[in-house]
């Protein structure tokens, strides 16, 4: 039993290093809110960098609802299993609730740094506040990605949501969360911005 | 003339007239009220739900309407419908002091379609000031909250995407609108077209748009938007773009929570009707037996058996109509003070007016009820023969097996027709009724078994244990009515304040000084100390700091829990598929709550020892246990973010939930879960009413992610409407007692009665006064407390049952109710037979002899 607690303690299936290690930290985009898991674009890219024959192991640690403020304590959370990369895709819910940018991209910069300290590559994902929120506001939201993209020089993948935010027939009824047709070009997006970016001997 | 002679019968025989009439009205009161209440509560809940929504129906989208759309959906609604137009969206709007997120709500012409808005100063407006103020000129009206945090006053101005606008009023409350979350973000009102012109609606706008409609009042919402959905279908196909709400769907909730209160007043009710039914027959039985022989002289005199039936007949109609009449009266005097109780849920005005259909219906019940009640009695009459005058003795004739249940046969199926249509439904009503049906057939062997085996084993004793015991073994058909009606008696005399106890438990909350006055969210680790630092130098404590990890429950036991896709069709399998949801919030304590309660196993044993070579412990809430079927010692197996964690069921919680304490359905052990990522949750209680919103908006600046919840308004509300609801179930439980010792009176009198020859033969014998006042006393203490021993006892196992299966497992025994049931009815039996019996037991027997 003690044999069996300690596999089961210690050992995280990421934490084995045969294979690369990628790392989701997102919200209910990510975590594929309203539909089912296999579904969600995460569970998807999974699927195409497998059916690409790429041998990475995706790891989903979204939660729904969460903001930039818990991404630091979670990256800690997974730093104990060293994945390789982490690809980044908070502020939505920060920004929807319209906390100060200034406090956002702070909090951003902070978990950057924790990751890249400890080796992991990350990727940005970028996002961007409806029209609605007000023109200041959104266009200081939508220059904090590229802004820290440039000064941690991070890939930076624009707009997670472009082509599917705002679309009523690619989003579920509450407007905000994509739905399984949003889903596979989200999926379709990410994946093609993965294997430009997964260095070799990673990628194709 | 049969009219007359029924009349001046009831007249001279005015003991029984009046009790019967007191026992009916008693049952009768609280059917109609009941009745009545509960219609008044459906157009309460109609009214409450239109002003919820704030129309009848609601088409909205969350992109504009095109032209085409407009037109079919127009063309679909009935002739006379409004129609206004409303537009919501978040913005982030600027005042001299700042920036801040807010609701706007964009409305045109006609809003409210119902209800009243309510400005500063509890000035109440409707469409007449929305067009004057919002309308005609760029005026905002703003939750009051927004004047501190953006730095604003009436008539400041305020900045809406490319637009200002002047602050004209501060908005208290709107229909249609939820302010209790405001926290979030505040409401501003402004006009239609004024929010067109803020640049903020268009393309990558989020906002939704809604067309609101207020129907004729001939019209249901529910057939208009079946018939408006079938023609969208058609002409987009199954697209969901455009929804549809009714006033119906928008207040679910609270429709569902009247529904199970009116469910249980309901039962109530029926219980008090049918103690009464029982009443009106053993009086009326009773009543018969007196009389008997004078409906012998008017059949010797030449009347027939029908004469004598419709002599009955007339006077049961007689009483029937005045008890209804009684019953509707006593009801109209009743239902302003069940308004009165209940006066938080029918905040829009309650029609408390006895209708029409409830008189009726008092009438029907009172005069159809009791005659088929005393049906079997009344068709005994058919056989009385004029030569029982040269009799001695001579009982109503009554009919013994097959034939008597054919005779209950219309009594129980109009039972059964009232029960199915309180309930409404089918299965329930049928349920209530086998239910009842079955205790009586347990009940009568319950209660015979220990007085018959009790014979046996005491005939040695003295003469006054024997006499009685001798009495009850040769009570054949009578006893068991007795023991049936005198143990149905004391199981629903019982049963109603062993439900009303799991309810009260269920809705009873802690007092008010012990609630919070704001809920914490999503405070991250690091934030913890640094809060708890702010809000002390604030004055406040920060309360009840709890971690909360999200996990997903993959594995109960060896199974591995698939995600279910097929929709839930009952309310079981909604909670079984919502309990099995995947994603759980975990958290970790040493301590349990106040308002947690241990039920099964043990609790954590300290922090868990990873070297201890166990599974660490869990504690579930037990209905979600039972939800997800696991017992003590079943293995739950989780993903925590990516890492597998197993832990062992070892104890299960009741959690009072209303106790708004931060609690969870699955506790770890501590020593497993700090490492994970957690964010947390705090209360901060008894801040000051008016400290609430400067504290608030010092806490976002300093703490920008944290979201706070003003949370006492809210349970302020919640708990006064729980304790209205107490208060009326108490009232009803309080109905049906009173109705249930009429019955036992009633029969406990009927059974006396018919012994006062018995006793006076035993008199000639020579027994003693004292012998013959103790036998009768034990004689009927030993039925009245086993038919009641053996009534709790089936009470408290239907009272269990249906916390089983209606309140949610929540079942606590009243054992002070119970015993007291048991020692009242044994009492009342004997005090009853003592005070039937005592004109018998005083008499001479020489008077006996003489009669003979």
């Amino acid at each position: 039993m003690k044999k069996w607690l300690l596999v089961f303690w210690f050992c995280f299936p990421f934490g084995l290093q045969a294979q690369t290690t990628l790392l989701f930290l997102g919200d209910s985009l990510s975590a594929g809110f309203g539909v089912d898991p296999e579904e969600g674009y995460v569970a998807l890219v999974d699927k195409n960098l497998q059916d690409k024959g790429l041998k990475i192991k995706v790891i989903n640690g979204s939660i729904s609802g969460s903001t930039t403020a818990s991404a630091a304590g979670r990256i800690r959370w997974y730093l104990k299993s060293k994945p390789d990369y982490l690809f980044l895709a908070l502020g939505a819910n920060d920004g929807l609730r319209g906390r100060p940018v200034g406090e956002i991209k702070q909090d951003l910069a902070l978990a950057i740094e924790l990751a890249q300290k400890a080796g992991v590559k990350v990727l940005l994902a970028g996002m961007q506040m409806p029209k609605n929120l007000g023109a200041q506001y959104t266009e200081d939201f939508a220059k904090l990605y590229p802004d820290l993209a440039q000064k941690a020089k991070l890939p930076l993948l624009p707009f997670l949501l472009k082509g599917v935010g705002g679309h009523p027939d690619l989003n579920q009824p509450d407007g905000i969360h994509p739905n399984p047709k949003g889903h596979v070009l989200i999926a379709q997006l990410v994946t093609d911005f993965l294997i430009l970016h997964l260095q070799k001997p990673y990628g194709p | 003339m049969w009219f007359r002679l029924a009349f001046k019968e009831l007249i001279n025989h005015r003991g029984f007239s009046l009790f019967f009439l007191a026992n009916l009205t008693i049952g009768l009161v609280g059917f109609i009220a009941l009745d009545s209440f509960k219609l008044s509560l459906k157009n309460h809940i109609e009214n409450k739900s239109k002003a919820i929504l704030a129309a009848d129906l609601s088409v909205y989208a969350a992109r504009p309407f095109t032209l085409e759309e407009e037109t079919l959906i127009d063309g679909q609604m009935p002739k006379g419908t409004v129609l206004t137009k409303e537009i919501n969206f978040m913005s982030m709007i600027r005042g001299p002091k700042g920036a801040k997120l807010v609701e706007i709500v964009a409305v045109d012409q006609g809003y409210p379609l119902y209800g009243e808005m309510t400005l500063d100063g509890m000035r109440k407006v409707g469409p007449k000031e929305v067009a004057q103020e919002l309308l005609n000129g760029q005026t905002a009206w703003i939750q009051p909250e927004l004047v501190p945090l953006l730095g604003l006053e009436k008539g400041g101005q305020v900045a809406i995407g490319q637009s200002e606008f002047a602050v004209g009023d501060l908005l208290l409350e709107a229909p249609g609108q939820n302010f209790w979350n405001a926290g979030i973000a505040y409401k501003v009102f402004i006009g239609y077209n004024q929010a067109i012109k803020t640049g903020l609606i268009g393309e990558g706008s989020r906002r939704y748009h809604h067309r609101l409609y207020k129907l004729p009042p001939d019209q249901e919402a529910k057939e208009v938007a079946e018939r408006l959905q079938k023609v969208l279908v058609e002409k987009y196909g199954p697209s969901p773009y455009l929804y549809l709400r009714t006033h119906a769907q928008a207040n679910q909730q609270m429709s569902r929570v009247l529904g199970y209160l009116n469910d249980y007043l309901g039962l109530v009710a029926l219980v008090a009707l049918f103690l009464a039914g029982m009443g009106t027959a053993f009086l009326f039985r009773n009543f018969l037996s007196q009389r008997i022989k004078e409906l012998a002289i008017l059949r010797a005199l030449g009347a027939s058996p029908l004469d004598t039936l419709r002599l009955s007949l007339w006077q049961i109609a007689i009483l029937g109509a005045v008890a209804a009449v009684l019953a509707s009266s006593l009801a109209q005097l009743g239902l302003p003070l069940l308004a009165k109780m209940m006066v938080l849920f029918l905040p829009l005005g309650f029609q408390t007016q006895l209708s029409y259909q409830s008189m009726i219906l008092a009438l029907a019940v009172g005069i159809g009820g009791s005659t088929l009640f005393c049906l079997p009695m009344l068709w005994g009459l058919k056989g009385l023969n004029p030569k029982i005058l040269l009799q001695e003795t001579y009982s109503v004739r009554e009919q013994s097996g097959l034939e008597a249940w054919i005779w209950h046969l219309p009594v129980l199926l109009l039972y059964w027709g009232l029960s199915v249509w309180q309930a409404n439904s089918i299965e329930v009503g049928s349920l209530f009724m086998a239910s009842l049906v079955s205790s009586a057939v347990i009940l009568a062997v319950l209660g015979l078994l220990p007085l018959k085996l009790g014979r046996a084993g005491l005939e040695s004793f003295g003469l006054r244990l024997r006499l009685a015991l001798r009495n009850l073994g040769r009570g054949g058909a009578s006893l068991v009515t007795s023991v049936m009606a005198i143990g149905i008696g004391a199981l629903l005399i019982n049963l109603i304040p062993q439900i009303h106890k799991g309810l009260s438990t269920e809705i009873s909350a802690p007092e008010s000084g012990k609630l919070p006055s704001f809920f914490l969210f999503d405070i991250q680790p690091e934030q913890r100390t640094p809060l708890k630092v702010f809000i002390e130098a604030e004055g406040y404590q920060m309360g009840q700091l709890s971690a909360m990890v999200l996990a997903r429950l993959l594995e109960v036991g060896d199974h591995s829990l698939t995600p279910q896709k097929e929709e839930a069709q009952t309310r079981e399998q909604e909670n079984a598929q919502w309990a099995k949801r995947r994603d759980q919030n975990l958290s970790y304590r040493f301590e349990l709550y106040a308002s947690e309660a241990l039920t099964a196993g043990v609790w954590f044993k300290g922090a868990f020892d990873p070297n201890s070579g166990k599974l660490p412990e869990i504690s579930l809430e037990e209905r979600f246990a039972t939800r997800i079927g696991v017992v003590l010692g079943d293995k739950l197996s989780f993903d925590v973010q990516g890492v597998p964690l197993a832990g062992e069921v070892t104890s299960l919680r009741r959690v009072k939930w209303n106790s708004f304490e931060p609690n969870f359905f699955i506790l770890f052990q501590p020593g497993v879960l700090e490492d994970a990522p957690a964010t947390f949750l705090a209360t901060i209680p008894r801040v000051p009413e008016d400290q609430k919103v400067g504290l608030q908006n010092r806490l976002a600046d300093h703490f920008s992610n944290v979201s706070l919840i003003n949370v006492s308004g809210l349970i302020k509300k919640v708990l006064e409407v729980a304790e209205q609801v107490r208060w009326a179930i108490q009232a009803m439980a309080l109905l049906a007692v009173i109705a249930g010792l009429v019955v036992v009176y009633s029969i406990a009198s009927f059974n006396a009665q018919s012994r006062e020859k018995e006793i006076n033969l035993l008199k000639i014998l020579g027994a003693s006064f004292a012998d013959l006042r103790i036998s009768l006393l034990i004689e009927f203490g030993l039925i009245g407390f086993f038919s009641s021993l053996a009534g709790v006892i089936l009470s408290l196992g239907i009272a269990w049952g249906l916390a089983q299966l209606i309140f949610e497992r929540i079942f606590e025994l009243d054992w002070n109710v119970s015993l007291l049931t048991i020692g009242l009815i044994t009492l009342l039996s004997m005090f009853t037979a003592l005070l039937a019996t005592s004109r018998a037991l005083a008499k001479n027997p020489a008077q006996l002899l003489q009669a003979i």
